[in-house]
């Protein structure tokens, strides 16, 4: 087996988007083609998401500090879980955009069924959502959003005090974020940047977009924060 | 380092480190304490290591030592090897030749169960994990020459072990 097949340090690079283009896409071919390979590939995720859900939460609440008491508050609007659907195709990276241009591609997943989100995308409560982004060169993420009930959650890193330091051609999102039933038009903000920024630097102007209301959270497409780069996409929350 | 640094990397890498620990420890609950015990030992590691490959490398260098040693230590079985006290029942005159016996993900673990601290890690990751032996050397941080002299010492080992009688 010390050929033929992948190695386990192989497949945890493909999930952490660790690998370049070309060997993922060698990656991909072999996994598409190698039932064992296949199958140590899931039996990790469902390893790491076994984690997520159910052994990180507690490890946070040992540490009994009150940041992390978020883990415990069922009103929080969202909740970063693992990746519980399998890999969408992987896009191309001309389909995110070239490079040194900062882009990304946000998916849903309904039911076992994964599927490109968009501006103007009717998504549900219960639907969760994840994220490819390309930094274009930056080398930190915040992305945060604001919400039909004015709701400000900083999403990645998931309640975090700053942006968080990235790498790579494409950055993929370890979790995902499961929305809640907040009605209405949601924006998400991807900051890019050189050095970190802060999430109050970013939450005060997106508590002004919430002031504005569904029309100014459907109508702003960039925060006043100075960034490398910023993207942001809006979907609309309708009963399902 | 602050807490919130501690958690962003805890929640980044916890379940790759928590994936290795159970995978190589075939007991969950093991798993959580291994993989808080390896976080707290490579957590330093990890906030220097930019590159996730290079942090990858770390949490497998680490995770991997430790659940070896927590295997030996505690007896626990890898894998769902079966066998005896020292879960080596029935590797001897098998008549399987060695190449065979080295295909064998389960009989190896329990081979490498018996090896020298020296050779366990090299081993495991070769032949049960499917390292190539370069994979090995970055891994372990030491040099593929290295590599290709302790797996050579482990296949000798493991001939003369299935060539010994039973006992």
């Amino acid at each position: 087996m010390t050929t033929s097949h992948l190695s386990a340090l192989t497949l945890d690079a493909l999930a952490l988007g660790a690998l370049d283009r070309d060997r993922e896409a060698e990656v991909q071919a072999h996994l598409a083609s190698c039932t064992a390979c296949r199958g140590a590939h899931d039996a990790a995720a469902a390893l790491r998401e076994h984690f997520t859900l159910r052994v990180l939460p507690r490890g946070l609440q040992a540490r009994r500090r009150p940041r992390w008491v978020w883990l415990a508050v069922p009103a929080l609007a969202a909740v970063l879980l693992a990746v519980l659907w399998p890999h969408p195709a992987q896009p191309e990276l001309s389909d995110l955009g070239v490079k040194g241009t900062a882009s990304w591609q946000v998916f849903a997943n309904r039911s076992g069924h994964t599927f490109a989100v968009h501006d103007g995308t009717e998504l549900a409560a219960g639907d969760r959502i994840r994220f490819i982004v390309v930094p274009g060169g930056a080398r930190y993420l915040l992305v945060a959003s604001v919400d039909g009930r004015g709701a400000v959650t900083i999403y990645y890193p998931y309640e975090g005090s700053q942006s968080a330091p990235i790498n790579g051609e494409r950055f993929e999102l370890t979790g995902s974020i499961v929305l809640d039933a907040a009605p209405g038009p949601e924006r998400i903000y991807a900051l890019l940047s050189d050095e970190p920024i802060t999430a109050d630097a970013v939450r005060t102007p997106l508590r002004q977009v919430a002031g504005g209301g569904a029309v100014a959270i459907r109508g702003t497409y960039s925060l006043p924060v100075p960034v490398r780069a910023q993207i942001s996409l809006v979907f609309e929350k309708v009963a399902p | 380092m602050a807490d919130d640094s501690l958690t962003i990397l805890y929640r980044r890498y916890g379940p790759y480190i928590y994936a290795r620990c159970a995978r190589l420890l075939d007991d969950r609950a093991a798993a959580e304490d291994a993989t808080q015990e390896t976080f707290m030992r490579v957590h330093r590691h990890l906030q220097k290591a930019p590159d996730p490959n290079e942090a990858l490398a770390w949490i497998y260098r680490i995770a991997t030592n430790y659940c070896l040693n927590e295997i030996r230590n505690r007896k626990l079985r890898p894998q769902a090897a079966p066998g005896g006290p020292d879960g080596l029942d029935g590797l001897e005159h098998t008549g399987e030749s060695l190449e065979t016996v080295l295909a064998n993900r389960d009989a190896v673990a329990r081979l490498v169960r018996r090896s020298s601290e020296k050779l366990r890690a090299p081993a495991w990751l070769h032949y049960v994990d499917g390292f190539d032996q370069g994979e090995v050397a970055r891994v372990l941080g030491i040099s593929r020459r290295s590599v290709v002299n302790r797996l050579s010492e482990f296949v000798d080992n493991a001939r003369k072990f299935l060539a010994r009688s039973p006992s």
